[in-house]
């Protein structure tokens, strides 16, 4: 039984305000794709591909026109009050911006916590000290404010909201982009490490086919909010079927090798 | 805020040096203006008319009895200006915190209003934001007639759109930004996120704009009394001091400087505390 399985979404936002010539742009044109426990699903795709459109849809933080999203065999669409907070989580690409600036890290990750409302004042000081040594950071880190952080060290704390409330599925929308190119490989076996321990689900959002290939089990190649290619990682990178994806991965080599 | 973090700020307040000395020049000016009754040597409304135009001490002709000198009616100035400060800091006071209660609260309604009505609203502003803010304070007088509560209530209207505007332009960029997502996303909802989330973020800008309109409201209730609009005379104000010395700026240049300093220090060192409040309290700053 999958985790997670999306069925043809769709979504298009207006680009005009003239009621009288109404405009859309389609940004996701029918995407499919299953999602099993602690299996991680690449996403990739150019810049204005509808990459970020889908993480944001599958964290609830918006709703597709059409299709359904099914999460442990339920449409969850359909469902108003599902919890979206509880079960799927999002790590955003610039842990700069996505920490608020003017709350500690204990504040900060207590958030959840307090909305979820089923821990008392003791029983969150235990559970923020117990994630924040998950992944990486000790428990006096709390008290200090983002700025005082590391890029690197930051995005671990964006992890450690991610995983508050033991989620069954992580978007990370480009995790690794914003950062140090030293630090990426440490977050990226962060992340290998978190789904070996909490068999986590990721949607990895991602235009580093290089690392998509190290670290996914199945991909899903965008490209102008189409979905171009999906399959096991061994099989579209070995006999890729679109056209687009041969450019890409053409691209990709070229990029990375000039022998 | 947490202790912590308020050292932290108070830290980086007291190493600012202009901020620091904008807070001594206002610390005495409130103080002035607190003990102002039980130290002016005289009452500020009673005429000396054997003393007319006396000169301040420093002068040659100066006399002990009116330290700063007299006016052209024989009022003692210090006791004036020390009654002014008491009287324009209080009026300053009542009408920044009655603005500022209105404009913030208005502002952050319109976080919750559809965007029709909000850009309604946000044009109002406009309208009540293009017009000088003297000039309208002047229309709002004469239609409700000269006197200190009108134009009192005119210095209100006029700074209200301000507080709207900084506050409405200020959660609608922090509602844009990625950690407001992430709250969101953290489940919290919306009056939570505006109070929890945004709020904190914009307490800077909403200070630094509070400092702005209390220069900005103690010059105007002062031009008001200049212009006759406000304050009346016989009351010690500063603005109404200085428009019944006009006459007398060529020969007796004091009755004129004095309240004239008085305004300018008062409203040069609450601008500076305003410049070291906003410096101070953006954590980015607190290394």
């Amino acid at each position: 039984m999958p985790l997670l399985s999306a069925k043809l979404i769709r979504k298009s936002y207006k680009v005009s305000n003239n009621p009288f010539k109404q405009r859309y742009l389609e940004v996701l044109k029918g995407i499919s794709f299953t999602l099993n426990p602690g299996q991680t699903l690449a996403v990739v795709g150019e810049s204005g591909s509808g990459k970020s459109t889908l993480a944001r849809i599958l964290v609830g933080a918006e709703q597709p026109d059409k299709g359904q999203l099914f999460f442990q065999d339920k449409d969850i669409l359909q469902d108003k009050h599902f919890p979206w907070y509880q079960n799927m989580r999002m790590i955003f690409q610039n842990p700069a911006t996505s920490l608020n600036p003017r709350a500690t890290i204990l504040q900060t990750l207590e958030e959840p916590l307090i909305n979820a409302g089923q821990l008392n004042h003791h029983q969150r000081l235990e559970r923020i000290a117990e994630v924040l040594e998950l992944v990486g950071l000790r428990s006096e880190h709390a008290q200090r404010y983002p700025h005082t952080f590391s890029g690197g060290q930051r995005q671990r704390i964006a992890i450690a909201r991610a995983l508050m409330l033991q989620p069954k599925v992580i978007v990370a929308d480009e995790p690794v982009s914003a950062l140090d190119v030293s630090v990426q490989a440490q977050i990226i076996n962060l992340l290998i490490e978190l789904q070996e321990k909490l068999e986590l689900a990721y949607v990895f959002i991602s235009h580093d086919l290089g690392l998509v290939q190290h670290f996914s089990d199945k991909v899903l190649v965008m490209h102008n909010g189409q979905q171009e290619e999906y399959g096991r990682v061994q099989e579209v990178f070995s006999q890729p079927q679109s056209s687009y994806t041969i450019e890409l991965l053409k691209a990709s080599a070229g990029y990375k090798r000039k022998s | 805020m947490t202790s912590q973090s308020l050292k932290l700020a108070l830290n980086v307040y007291s190493h600012n040096r202009s901020a620091m000395f904008g807070t001594i020049v206002l610390a005495i000016v409130i103080l002035m203006a607190l003990i102002g009754p039980w130290i002016a040597p005289h009452d500020p409304a009673q005429q000396f008319s054997d003393d007319i135009l006396t000169p301040p001490l420093w002068h040659s002709a100066g006399d002990f009895k009116y330290f700063l000198g007299t006016d052209d009616l024989g009022r003692d100035l210090l006791s004036r200006i020390l009654f002014g400060a008491r009287l324009s800091l209080k009026l300053t006071l009542i009408v920044v915190f009655i603005a500022a209660l209105i404009g913030i609260l208005l502002g952050a309604l319109t976080a919750f209003l559809s965007a029709t009505v909000r850009s309604l609203v946000m044009r109002m502003m406009d309208l009540l934001l293009s017009l000088p803010s003297l000039l309208l304070a002047i229309a709002i007088v004469a239609v409700i007639g000269p006197g200190l509560p009108n134009a009192i209530y005119a210095v209100i209207i006029v700074l209200i759109p301000q507080f709207v505007r900084v506050t409405q332009s200020a959660i609608s960029e922090e509602l844009s930004k990625d950690y407001v997502m992430a709250a969101k996303l953290d489940g919290a909802n919306r009056t939570r996120l505006l109070f929890n989330h945004v709020w904190p973020n914009i307490v800077p800008a909403i200070i630094v704009q509070l400092t702005f309109s209390f220069s900005t409201a103690l010059l105007d209730i002062a031009a008001l009394g200049f212009l006759g609009l406000g304050a009346q005379p016989p009351m010690a104000e500063w603005g109404t001091m200085l428009s019944e010395s006009r006459a007398f700026i060529q020969f007796a240049p004091w009755t004129m400087t004095l309240p004239g300093l008085a305004i300018f220090l008062t409203v040069l060192s609450i601008n500076l505390v305003g410049d070291g409040l906003r410096d101070a309290l953006d954590p980015r700053l607190n290394r």
